[in-house]
């Protein structure tokens, strides 16, 4: 059975999408311990992960491993006793595409990829308005708040939005990644973001980090 | 604005833009891809539209160019990529709006493996389309007797994208249905405007060669040669 969970492992990892889904299958239908069955996956993610930040991978190949990871998950979650699993999210981030901004293929690959990693995700839009973001915080109290943005006047909007959350008392609660386009250490530090993210796996990263579960 | 546009790609353009290790191919994903491409066709996705518009230059210094009616460009780049330029041509081309407006569905749907491939692919017909776009505008410069420079657009280094707007203007960008947010991005997102200028001995380069000098080379999801060497 170890054996099945290297070759699970390599399946995902290799893209190879049927096989996967297959092996899985069986692995349950035999009684393969559930948890253990996702902490191969999780594993695989990790290898797909590095392919990807690596440049062997591209986003194609991240979103189909998000796919494997998500009707595996279907299939084994069922099976978990209720005891062994709480139903709680590892943590909730609120994200969206900052005000002025209208892209939103980077961000919806981010929200997919924590969620398929346990996040609760608050998926604001695009164009958000910073009043929106602020609001969202409140409500939904996230330990993490991503701020999308593939325009460089977007780190205005960056800006002003963390200065928001700031005046509304709630910057020390959270923890504030940025990511798009041009970021790097220099926006992190104009923004006043805690972090910023090159790619989805970034945010994840950050995330786990922040939150560990 | 020309209206005689093909604009096909197949499988294997897809397939070679990735790079030719992708796994991804070998599995589910070559048959989505594949049935993509058919949608996009029976269902009119991509309407490549191009159009472009040449002015002479009426005078230039250092940084900027003066055309007629005293609208002026502004740009550190132009010095060194249009020097001498007798006449520019400011052009924009778009797939459209219909293609996004798909993945944005499927992402709300779901179904997002299907909606970054049909992205995907919107993006490297976009650059198809810009290089159809610079094909006729240097044509247009053959038949004037003279040489195009190669290409410049707003955003990229040396070129603020606070000129988007009198680029897009110069192009009548909104005769085939392009026009800018207050930001400068474009909408439909997969668009691309352009300035060329036209002279003697212009300087060239390739889509490459741009690339090569772009500060977002290191992180763009674009940077692949196969690409490049597709869009070509």
């Amino acid at each position: 059975m170890e054996d099945h969970g290297k070759q699970l492992i390599q399946h995902i990892a290799d893209m190879q999408e049927e096989e996967a889904a297959k092996l899985a299958r069986e692995m349950l239908d035999s009684g393969y311990d559930p948890v253990k069955l996702l902490g191969h996956c999780r594993e695989a993610m990790e290898i797909v992960g590095k392919r990807y930040e690596q440049g062997e991978y591209f986003l194609p190949e991240l979103m189909l491993a998000g796919e494997m990871l998500k009707a595996i998950g279907d299939m084994a979650k069922p099976l978990i006793p209720q005891d062994a699993s709480d139903g709680q999210a590892a943590g909730t981030v609120v994200i969206g595409t900052v005000q002025g901004d209208l892209h939103d293929i980077g961000k919806n690959i981010v929200v997919f990829m924590l969620e398929i990693n346990g996040f609760k995700v608050v998926d604001l839009g695009i164009d958000v308005p910073i009043a929106k973001f602020v609001d969202s915080i409140k409500e939904h109290k996230p330990q993490v708040v991503g701020l999308s943005g593939f325009l460089t006047l977007a780190f205005d909007a960056m800006k002003k939005t963390v200065e928001a959350i700031r005046e509304a008392g709630l910057r020390d609660h959270i923890k504030v990644m940025i990511g798009g386009g041009q970021v790097d250490d220099t926006v992190k530090i104009y923004t006043g973001a805690d972090a910023f993210g090159l790619n989805a796996m970034d945010a994840v990263s950050l995330c786990k980090h922040w939150v560990p579960t | 604005m020309p209206t005689d546009l093909r604009l096909s790609l197949t499988l294997d353009d897809i397939v070679s833009s990735w790079g030719h290790h992708t796994r991804l191919t070998s599995s589910r994903g070559r048959a989505m891809l594949s049935e993509l491409l058919a949608r996009i066709e029976t269902n009119g996705w991509v309407e490549p539209k191009i159009n472009f518009k040449v002015y002479p230059v009426v005078s230039s210094g250092p940084g900027w160019i003066e055309l007629p009616g005293r609208s002026r460009l502004f740009s550190t780049a132009l010095r060194h990529h249009l020097p001498g330029a007798l006449y520019v041509a400011a052009g924009v081309c778009t797939i459209g709006a219909a293609l996004e407006q798909q993945v944005s569905n499927w992402f709300a749907a779901g179904d997002r493996l299907r909606a970054v491939l049909l992205d995907e692919i919107g993006t490297l017909a976009v650059f198809r389309l810009g290089d159809q776009l610079e094909e006729r505008i240097q044509a247009e410069a053959r038949e004037r007797g003279m040489d195009a420079s190669g290409v410049l657009s707003p955003g990229e280094d040396g070129f603020d994208i606070s000129q988007q707007a009198p680029i897009l203007e110069l192009a009548c960008g909104a005769e085939i249905g392009v026009w800018q947010t207050a930001t400068g991005m474009l909408i439909p997102r997969k668009s691309v405007s352009v300035l060329v200028g036209f002279g003697t001995h212009m300087p060239h380069w390739s889509r490459a060669e741009r690339c090569a000098r772009c500060g977002a080379r290191e992180r763009c999801p674009h940077r692949r040669p196969q690409m490049i060497e597709v869009a070509k």
